[in-house]
């Protein structure tokens, strides 16, 4: 049993159904559809990154899917999602959005956790320089919330 | 030709006022116009960013097809996205975070704040009156926040979460209870900087989680009140030996904007907790899930039973561990109060408990996982906790009694004994006293209704409560090897304690 799926630019994509099913927005859609010859359109996603997101769902078939927020949020990458991940910044921000779009909830945790692998230990300036962000506060004011927040910091 | 003359100078004087009447409403015209246009632009370019950030989570959506015009891809996740990689770090990278950008500062202050710590308390009263925030600062704030907040999608990330609206209900309190601008402005000076921060709506508001067990030995009850004030979306809080509390305090957590939505309360080893005060609580604590008054050695079952009473369709947890004075009868009470639902009961050392309160518990609350009966070390002590429950049941014995045994008709007086006895024990371990023979009290009454935990007690508890994970049955003199070993075999128990204090002190998860 396979599934058909429609990228942005068109492309067709032929996957078996159960490693479409690991969308939950695909198995929704094709349980409301049934059984059904049409390809899917997502028109979210462009072929480059459905055809990653594709091959992390078929390497994660077997998974057990966890429904445990904390459990989920404790564990660490593994290697083969790490290697995954070394994309990119577009790339990776992409394959996010794809997974946030299409609800893999797992693969949106492995990318959060990647971008937060790449916060962690970082200060605000490196963080900037990292995602291109125009730093808005004035001194003054990272000041005032540095100090506000000072229990917070690590020691 | 004089009146004609005179005519002339008239008109020409005419020409003149209305010549300058002509030019100040002139004048005045312009000033209007270019105050307006000002203030035109000022509004708009005020106006801009909001928009901006209105519109990108649809743009987000979008993206992959566009072109990145942005400067920063991050920018564009949507918010959800953002905040599920922020759960991923901890304090100190969130803290460093928040020093990014002005959004990113709007996005983690919630999530930072919702679980503040004041491990290493910042206890300096600040000289500089900068640092805290009189009514009118507090108030212009909160207005700029509601206002700014509205159009901003940031609002959908926290919204969901919390559904009440702490603005209001923190007005509300302060106008209900306090009577004006007592709360901000009068207690400034006393509050240290570490709790301070805690003024600001930003912060406040977010708090969910708080320990003040750090501040214990500062927290009066004017700083709990400020505390209350100031964080109106509480539910859980924990008062850990914060011995300054007194009633008054209690009284100010009872009609706290967060007190009706508290799911979690620890008060362990406050020695000033009274039965009345539990009784206030019970008022308006009604979603308590998890109770933790361990420790407080004033309370009785009466004080554990309203505060039960109150919040007995929520109740999952309680923990009694050393309350000298409360009767095992309240493991009674709690069983009907609670059934189905109760998960976790640590009676430890309270004041006797018998075959009676253990069954109730059996029969009402199958779902039990957590049950913690230990007794304390001297049979001494178990006798006279036995006979003091003895005495409050029946009153009207206590004349029968001999002259000898009258000072221990008082259940105070016993209950301090009680307490006497066990230090002593702690520090000279007086094994004369702890054998049964030597004690003055050796008939427990054969009454049906006080009879002493037993084998069949056991044999109850391993046969009834199949989802059991952990139990203490420390100093149950009944115990047998082949108890014990049924115990262990027992489906799902991870946890036997038979020793005392050795058992696992963090009780509830």
């Amino acid at each position: 049993m396979s599934v058909r799926l429609l990228s942005s630019d068109s492309e067709d994509f032929t996957v078996a159904k159960e490693v479409a099913e690991r969308s939950m927005l695909i198995k929704n859609m094709l349980e409301d559809v049934g059984d059904n010859d049409n390809p899917i359109p997502l028109p979210n996603v462009t072929a480059k990154i459905l055809r990653k997101v594709i091959e992390w769902c078929e390497h994660h078939l077997g998974d057990p899917v966890t429904n445990d927020e904390n459990e989920r949020r404790n564990t660490e990458i593994d290697e083969w999602d790490q290697k995954f991940m070394e994309v990119d910044q577009e790339t990776l921000f992409d394959i996010i959005l794809a997974a946030n779009y299409l609800d893999i909830k797992p693969l949106l945790d492995v990318g959060c956790k990647t971008v937060a692998n790449m916060i962690k230990g970082k200060t605000a300036e490196e963080i900037r320089k990292i995602f291109n962000i125009v730093n808005d506060l004035t001194p003054e004011e990272e000041a005032q919330i540095r100090k506000e927040n000072e229990w917070a910091e690590d020691r | 030709m004089a009146s004609s003359k005179g005519n002339i100078e008239s008109t020409k004087l005419y020409s003149w006022i209305s010549f300058f009447v002509l030019w100040i409403d002139t004048i005045v015209k312009n000033y209007i116009r270019v105050k307006a246009t000002l203030d035109a632009i000022v509004f708009v370019a005020q106006e801009q960013p909001a928009a901006q950030t209105k519109r990108q989570p649809q743009s987000a959506m979008r993206r992959s097809s566009y072109n990145y015009t942005s400067p920063s891809l991050v920018d564009q996740l949507p918010l959800v996205v953002l905040r599920r990689i922020f759960d991923n770090l901890g304090n100190p990278a969130l803290l460093e975070c928040m020093v990014v950008c002005k959004r990113w500062h709007r996005l983690v202050t919630p999530i930072l704040w919702t679980h503040p710590t004041f491990d290493r308390p910042n206890l300096q009263f600040s000289p500089t009156p900068s640092q805290s925030y009189t009514k009118q600062e507090l108030h212009q704030r909160r207005r700029c926040i509601s206002t700014a907040n509205q159009p901003r999608p940031d609002q959908s990330v926290s919204s969901p979460l919390l559904p009440r609206q702490p603005q209001q209900r923190r007005r509300r309190y302060q106008s209900n209870n306090l009577g004006g601008d007592r709360p901000t402005t009068v207690r400034r000076r006393s509050v240290p900087d570490a709790l301070a921060v805690l003024a600001k709506p930003d912060y406040g508001d977010a708090v969910q989680s708080l320990s003040l067990e750090p501040l214990s030995g500062q927290l009066t009850d004017d700083l709990l009140l400020f505390v209350l004030q100031n964080c109106p979306r509480l539910t859980s809080l924990n008062l850990t030996h914060c011995n300054r509390i007194t009633s008054q305090g209690f009284h100010h957590l009872a009609h706290a904007p967060c007190a009706p939505y508290l799911v979690q309360l620890t008060l362990a080893g406050c020695a000033t907790l009274e039965d009345h005060d539990l009784i206030t609580l019970s008022a308006s604590c009604h979603r308590l899930e998890k109770i933790n008054v361990s420790g407080c050695s004033r309370i009785t079952e009466d004080g554990v039973r309203a505060l039960v009473s109150a919040a007995r369709h929520y109740l999952r947890y309680i923990n009694m561990r050393d309350c000298l004075r409360v009767s095992g009868h309240v493991l009674q009470d709690l069983a009907v109060l609670c059934g189905n639902h109760l998960l976790g009961v640590d009676a430890t050392r309270i004041c006797s408990i018998v075959h009676a309160d253990i069954q109730a518990l059996v029969h009402h609350c199958p779902q039990l996982e957590q049950l913690y009966v230990g007794r304390s070390r001297s049979p001494l002590v178990c006798q006279l906790q036995h006979r003091m429950r003895q005495d409050q049941a029946t009153p009207k014995e206590r004349k029968q009694r001999p002259v000898s045994t009258s000072m221990l008709n008082k259940p105070e007086a016993l209950a301090s004994l009680v307490q006497v006895i066990q230090q002593r024990e702690r520090k000279q371990r007086l094994r004369n006293l702890s054998q049964p023979t030597a004690s003055p009290f050796t008939k427990p009454r054969d009454d049906d209704q006080q009879q002493d935990v037993s084998q069949a007690t056991v044999e109850l508890i391993i046969r009834h409560l199949t989802r059991l994970k952990a139990i203490d049955l420390s100093h149950w003199s009944c115990l047998t090897d082949q108890l014990v070993r049924r115990l262990w075999q027992h489906g799902r128990l991870q946890h036997v304690g038979l020793e005392g204090d050795t058992g696992p002190v963090a009780l509830f998860p």
